[in-house]
């Protein structure tokens, strides 16, 4: 089916609207405060119209205008602006996670796959990575982030930034077995193959085998784990937000007792706003808007890889 | 429990909390202080909570494993074997989208429609304890797990649908449906339980959002709702320590009921 020649020329479609969304993201993520409508700190709590009847005041929080793109938030503040704000803070630190797991997790799986020695040929091997870890599988990763942040994040004395890159530790640390885990049994699948018991035969070492034998063939596998270890990324630090765990600070108010984001990342405005679903709506589908396309993006891009890589497999040059 | 806490502007890392906790808790198991915790100003018996808790989640849980099971699997195989991949697409973009999106953005829509129609479509939250949210909550909890082992089936399936057998089968005259039944199935079943720790620790973790989303009160909410009283310097780690314990027993039922599923679905596939 994949190999006739019409399907290989196909318009990948998944490819290129993935590249183009997730560019959108990196865009925003780079530029988004030099772009941004409005100054961080800038609201509106209370507007004037002049109306035939006499001057109006309204309040915010203000619905979608022209003024407004995505409407003001329950202080004033102009959404699309803190999306903007925002941006850096969600897109690199899921990022820079799932790079940082990929390296680690990979190295860490090829070493020990390379220790192993090949799988066994017949293939029992479909239930070793998630029946070996146990119970402990059973915790789910934002829990294990969620008891450890908890005592430092809430109306915390240390600055963001310093949250964030303990929190993105966390995040990173998480998820390392999983990727360990899956790197390994690829590693283990590629030993078996002729060409590394040739190598062995010739008497390649472990070192020289990983590297110049195993790690070319592994590069599109890490290259797509990249993309959907950033995606749980993205997933973990929205779950994170539903309960009130800000990347970079929850500031709390107390009477009523509310959250508050400090970096205006994307999970803590939808994790602020997240009582409004029975009014003024806007204030969290506008970043979770914002979040769903940089999730589809990034799915979509992995999709369109994996596409590509398995229409442009096969017939290589025989020269 | 707690491994980070600021002293002053200071960062201090308590590992040491791990074995002091576990030490406390084994002592306070023993006169029984370990199974109980604070409420409002009074000592409540945690086993008495969990008994009204546990049920709830399991109840959820349970539903939401034997919908995923089921659908991941006969779904999977039926789409697996068929031509065009839309489908999957769907359903992978939507398994990609996180559990929480999907709990806020069905409220929001279930809200929109009464406030435009004054139709009530299905409860956005469990207000009264003889009113519970059902069906919400249900079709978001079994989302993701089924789009995940749904997958993983029909990558299966697509890989056995060209083996010889079926070939073989084919030329003995057997229909299509009998020849997914009885030479299909049998390995999507068996990529289902290889998979089961997977869905169930999915399960699980979507369970601890929608309970929360949904006011459902389960067995994680009560892990969260007293957690939080550390903010106030009332950290119970004991409750945090049972918690764990009652969810790690779900967690164990889940395991058996794919199990039990799996082997039904064998008999199905009348390999039993």
């Amino acid at each position: 089916m994949a190999e006739s020649p019409h399907v290989r020329r196909r318009f990948n479609l998944r490819l290129w609207l993935g590249v183009a969304l997730t560019s959108l993201m990196l865009f925003l993520a780079l530029f988004g405060p030099v772009l941004a409508p409005y100054p961080e700190d800038y609201a509106e709590r209370l507007e004037v119209h002049q109306t035939p009847e006499g001057p109006e005041t309204v309040y915010a929080p203000r619905p979608p205008s022209t003024r407004h793109w995505l409407g003001t938030d329950r202080w004033g503040y102009d959404m699309l602006t803190l999306i903007m704000y925002g941006a850096r803070f969600t897109i690199f630190t899921a990022f820079g996670v799932a790079v940082l797991r990929v390296i680690l997790g990979g190295a860490a799986g090829l070493v020990g796959g390379l220790r192993g020695g090949p799988r066994p040929a017949e293939g029992t091997g479909s239930r070793s990575p998630a029946g070996r870890s146990g119970v402990l599988s059973a915790l789910p990763a934002f829990l294990v982030v969620f008891l450890a942040m908890f005592g430092i994040n809430f109306a915390s004395p240390l600055p963001p930034l310093q949250l964030v890159l303990i929190q993105a530790g966390l995040m990173m640390l998480v998820g390392l077995p999983s990727v360990a885990a899956v790197v390994r049994a690829k590693t283990r699948q590629l030993s078996g193959q002729p060409f590394v018991t040739a190598a062995v035969a010739l008497g390649a070492g472990r070192r020289h085998i990983g590297r110049r034998h195993l790690l070319p063939l592994l590069r599109e596998d890490l290259l797509l784990l990249v993309l959907s270890e950033t995606i749980l990324a993205l997933n973990l630090l929205g779950q994170l937000g539903i309960f009130q765990l800000f990347l970079g600070g929850t500031r709390v108010s107390m009477d009523p007792i509310m959250y508050y984001s400090i970096t205006h990342e994307w999970a803590g405005l939808i994790g602020q706003a997240r009582a409004s679903i029975q009014a003024n709506q806007w204030t969290v589908l506008a970043p979770m808007g914002a979040f769903i396309v940089a999730v589809l993006g990034l799915f979509f891009l992995l999709r369109g890889l994996e596409e590509y890589f398995r229409t442009h497999q096969g017939a290589p040059s025989r020269l | 429990m707690l491994t980070v806490s600021p002293a002053g502007d200071g960062l201090a890392l308590h590992l040491d909390a791990f074995p002091r906790v576990a030490f406390e808790y084994t002592r306070g198991l023993w006169s029984g202080e370990s199974l109980v915790y604070r409420r409002g100003g009074t000592d409540v018996s945690f086993l008495q909570v969990t008994l009204h808790t546990f049920p709830t989640s399991l109840l959820y849980a349970g539903g939401a494993c034997l919908a995923t099971i089921l659908l991941g699997t006969l779904l999977g195989t039926w789409l697996g074997a068929a031509k065009r991949q839309h489908v999957q697409d769907l359903l992978g973009a939507l398994g990609a989208v996180p559990d929480f999106v999907l709990v806020l953005l069905l409220q929001i829509l279930v809200v929109a429609f009464y406030q435009s129609t004054g139709v009530r479509l299905a409860r956005v939250a469990s207000i009264a304890r003889d009113e519970p949210a059902l069906l919400l909550p249900l079709l978001v909890l079994s989302l993701i797990p089924t789009a995940y082992l749904l997958k993983g089936v029909s990558t299966t399936t697509r890989e056995i649908i060209g083996r010889d057998f079926v070939t073989a089968a084919k030329a003995r005259g057997l229909g299509r449906f009998q020849v997914l039944r009885r030479h299909v199935l049998p390995h999507a079943v068996l990529h289902g339980q290889a998979s089961a720790a997977k869905v169930a620790a999915l399960l699980v973790g979507n369970l601890f959002i929608v309970e929360y989303l949904f006011n459902i009160p389960g067995v994680t909410g009560v892990l969260f709702e007293y957690a939080y009283r550390g903010f106030y310097r009332e950290y119970q780690p004991q409750l945090v320590v049972n918690s764990l314990i009652a969810i790690i027993a779900l967690y164990a039922i889940l395991l058996l009921l794919t199990r039990v599923l799996a082997a039904a679905l064998m008999k199905v596939s009348g390999r039993g």
